[in-house]
C-alpha cells in the first residue's frame, strides 16, 4: 500500500512557518499541569528553565518542533498556543475557601483549571442552549439578612423553606451555574467559585457531606459577594452562614431537630438521631451541630462537647454515614447535545478547542472514549512472503 | 420587599385573607349597629370590635375550626393571636403610624412568645438584636370616615416605630403563596438541568419569520 510521504508532524511544520505564539497560553498550560519551569525544561531534553520563562513572557518564540513538543507534553495542540488568551480566571475575582491557608501554587493551578473550564463553557454556551442564569444578587449586612437571603434563594428556586434538598449540584446547575470537580489536587484546596455571566463552582474531591456544604458556601459567595473582594474572615463567615441557612433552613431544621429528639432531656446529643438527620438533610453532622448552635437549639457547652466528641471519635474530615454523591451533569448533557446537533464526539470537541482529548477529560471530568483505531480493510492486498527454502 | 410568607412561612396568604375577611366583617357589623343618635361613639365601636374579634376567634379555635391559630387569653379583655406560634397584633389606624402602645404590646408579646413557646418552630430571633430593633408582626385595619374597614395591611414593626415588609392583604392573584409543608416531607428532588439545541431555536425562528 502506498502511503503519501507525510512530514513527521505536519502541525509542527505549520507552526514553524507561523510566528504567532502567545506565551500566556504556555504558562496557562504549564500551570494547569502543575509543572515547574525546570520540570518542563527537563522533559524537553534539558532546555534551560530561563528559556521557558522567556517563552512565557513573550521575549522569545519557540521553533515549530519545540512548540509541538510542548503541546505533546502539556496536552494541547499547537494552535492552542497561537490564539490569545481572551478570558482568564483572576485570583482576586475568585472566592477561594480557606484562601489564606491555600498555597499560592495550588491557587494558581486551580485558576488555570478554571480558565480552561471557562473556555470549554463558553464554547458549549455558543453551541447549545444551557440553563439561563438565575442567581439573585443580595447584599447582607447582618445575620438576619443572610438568613433571609438564603430563604429568598430557596423560594426563588422552588425549594420551599422547610424541606431538605436532594443535592446541591443540581440546585446550582438549574440556576445556570457550572459545577466541576478537580482531580489530583492536594486536599488543601476545598473549592472556589467565580461569578460572571456564566458563574462556575469548582470542587475538590472530598466526602459528599463536606462537598454539599462547600457548594452551599460557594453559592453564598455568588449571591452575597458579587463584585466584592472575598477571602477575608468576614466574607468567609458570611458564606458559611449562608451555606448553613440554605441547607438547613431555620424553619424546617429547628422543627425537626426538636421533634426528632436529637438532644435528650439531660442535654446530651444523640448521635444515632443526628446520623439519621444527616441522611435526610444531606449535611455533615458537624454542620448540623454548628447550625443548631447558631439557632440556639443547643448551648455553647453542648456545642463544644459535641465537637470534641466528633474529633476524637471520627476525626473532622471523615464522618460516618456518608450518602451517595450527586455528580455534575451539565457538561455531560451539553456534550450529548453537541453530539446530537453537530455530530461531534468529545474528541472532536477537544480538537475544536485545540486540546488533546485527555485534557478535555481532565477538565470536564467526563470519560471520553479513545478514538477507534482504523481496521485493516479486508480488500487490502496482503502479499505473503514465500517460505524461505534452503 | 418580601411577602409575609417569605419571611415567616406560617403567615400564608390564605390565612391572612381569612383573618382579613373576619376582621372586616366584624367591623362592618359593629358599624351597622352603631347608634350615634343614642350616644355611641368611636370608643365604644373600637371596644366592641376588639372584644368581638377575640371572642369569635376564641370560639372558632375552641371548636377546632382554625387549627393554625391559637388565641392566648389572660383575661377576657386581653388576648394574643398566635399563628402557629407567631404573634400577631391587630390594630386600627394608619399602617405607617402605629401608636406607641401597639408597638410596646407587639414587643412584649414577641418576647413573651419566645419565652413561652420556645419549643415551637420559628421562635428564633438573633440574640444580638437589642429590644428596639426586634421586629414583630402587626395587622393594621385602615378605615374610612364612617369607621368601616377599607384596607388591611400586614407589616413588621419595631419599638422605634419603623415599618418593614408591609403587604396589603389582597386576594388578587399576583403570585402563588409559599407552600407550608408538614414535618418530615421528603427531600425536594429536582429535575436534571435542561440543555437544549440552539439549532432548533434558529430553525423555528426562521419558520416564524416566513
Amino acid at each position: 500500500m502506498l502511503v503519501p510521504n507525510k512530514p513527521k508532524n505536519e502541525v509542527a511544520m505549520r507552526a514553524k512557518n507561523s510566528q504567532i505564539f502567545f506565551g500566556e497560553k504556555l504558562r496557562l498550560a504549564r500551570t494547569f499541569r502543575g509543572l515547574t519551569l525546570s520540570q518542563v525544561g527537563k522533559e524537553l531534553n534539558d532546555i534551560y528553565p530561563q528559556f521557558i520563562a522567556f517563552l512565557e513572557s513573550g521575549r522569545k518564540k519557540p521553533s515549530g518542533l519545540l512548540l509541538a513538543a510542548l503541546g505533546e507534553l502539556l496536552g494541547f495542540e499547537v494552535q492552542f498556543f497561537q490564539e490569545p488568551l481572551t478570558e482568564a480566571f483572576q485570583d482576586e475575582e475568585c472566592a477561594f475557601r480557606k484562601r489564606a491557608s491555600t498555597p499560592l501554587w495550588i491557587r494558581q493551578r486551580a485558576l488555570a483549571h478554571g480558565t480552561l473550564l471557562g473556555m470549554l463553557i463558553s464554547y458549549l454556551d455558543s453551541a447549545v442552549s444551557l440553563p439561563e442564569t438565575n442567581l439573585p444578587i443580595i447584599r447582607a449586612e447582618n445575620a438576619e439578612d443572610i438568613e433571609r437571603a438564603a430563604e429568598h434563594c430557596r423560594m426563588q428556586w422552588g425549594l420551599g423553606l422547610d424541606v431538605p434538598i436532594a443535592g446541591m449540584t443540581r440546585v446550582l446547575e438549574l440556576a445556570g451555574v457550572v459545577v466541576a470537580k478537580f482531580r489530583d489536587l492536594p486536599q488543601n484546596l476545598d473549592a472556589f467559585s467565580r461569578p460572571g455571566t456564566r458563574s462556575a463552582v469548582i470542587l475538590n474531591e472530598k466526602s459528599v457531606s463536606r462537598s454539599e456544604m462547600d457548594l452551599a458556601h460557594e453559592c453564598g459567595h455568588l449571591v452575597l459577594h458579587k463584585g466584592k473582594p472575598t477571602g477575608t474572615p468576614e466574607t468567609e463567615r458570611e458564606a458559611d452562614h449562608f451555606g448553613g441557612a440554605f441547607l438547613l433552613p431555620r424553619t424546617g431544621f429547628a422543627r425537626e431537630f426538636r421533634a426528632s429528639g436529637a438532644c435528650d432531656s439531660r442535654g446530651w446529643l444523640r448521635w444515632d438521631v443526628l446520623l439519621r438527620l444527616k441522611q435526610r438533610w444531606r449535611t455533615s453532622v458537624q454542620a448540623m451541630v454548628f447550625r443548631a448552635h447558631e439557632l440556639r437549639l443547643i448551648d455553647s457547652l453542648q456545642y463544644q462537647r459535641a465537637f470534641k466528641y466528633i474529633s476524637a471519635r471520627w476525626g473532622r474530615k471523615h464522618e460516618l454515614g456518608e450518602f451517595d454523591a450527586q455528580n455534575p451533569e451539565l457538561i455531560s448533557l451539553a456534550f450529548e447535545q453537541v453530539r446530537k446537533d453537530y455530530n461531534m464526539l468529545p474528541a472532536d470537541l477537544a480538537h475544536a478547542l485545540h486540546w488533546y482529548p485527555r485534557t478535555l477529560q481532565e477538565i470536564a471530568a467526563v470519560p471520553i472514549p479513545s478514538p477507534v483505531t482504523p481496521q485493516i480493510q479486508p480488500s487490502a492486498q496482503i502479499i505473503e512472503f514465500a517460505p524461505k527454502t534452503r | 420587599m418580601a411577602k409575609p410568607w417569605g419571611i415567616d412561612p406560617h403567615l400564608t396568604k390564605e390565612r391572612l385573607l381569612f383573618l382579613k375577611k373576619l376582621v372586616l366583617e366584624i367591623r362592618s357589623d359593629a358599624v351597622d349597629e352603631q347608634q350615634p343618635q343614642k350616644g355611641d361613639g368611636p370608643f365604644g365601636l373600637g371596644s366592641r370590635v376588639y372584644e368581638r374579634t377575640g371572642n369569635q376567634l376564641w370560639e372558632k379555635c375552641r371548636k377546632g375550626e382554625i387549627p393554625w391559630l391559637t388565641v392566648q387569653r389572660e383575661n377576657p379583655l386581653y388576648y394574643v393571636l398566635l399563628i402557629e406560634g407567631t404573634p400577631l397584633r391587630i390594630f386600627r389606624g394608619d399602617h405607617l403610624r402605629p401608636r406607641g402602645r401597639y408597638l410596646r404590646s407587639g414587643l412584649r408579646e414577641l418576647k413573651k412568645h419566645q419565652r413561652d413557646f420556645a419549643e415551637l418552630e420559628n421562635s428564633f430571633l438573633p440574640a444580638e438584636l437589642p429590644d428596639e430593633e426586634k421586629r414583630f408582626w402587626l395587622m393594621a385595619v385602615e378605615t374610612d370616615d364612617d369607621h368601616r374597614g377599607i384596607r388591611v395591611v400586614i407589616e413588621q414593626a419595631n419599638l422605634k416605630g419603623e415599618i418593614f415588609n408591609e403587604w396589603v392583604i389582597d386576594d388578587a392573584a399576583e403570585e402563588p403563596p409559599a407552600p407550608v409543608t408538614p414535618i418530615n416531607k421528603p427531600a425536594r428532588k429536582l429535575p436534571r438541568p435542561h440543555v437544549g439545541s440552539k439549532q432548533t431555536k434558529k430553525r423555528s425562528g426562521d419558520e416564524s419569520k416566513e
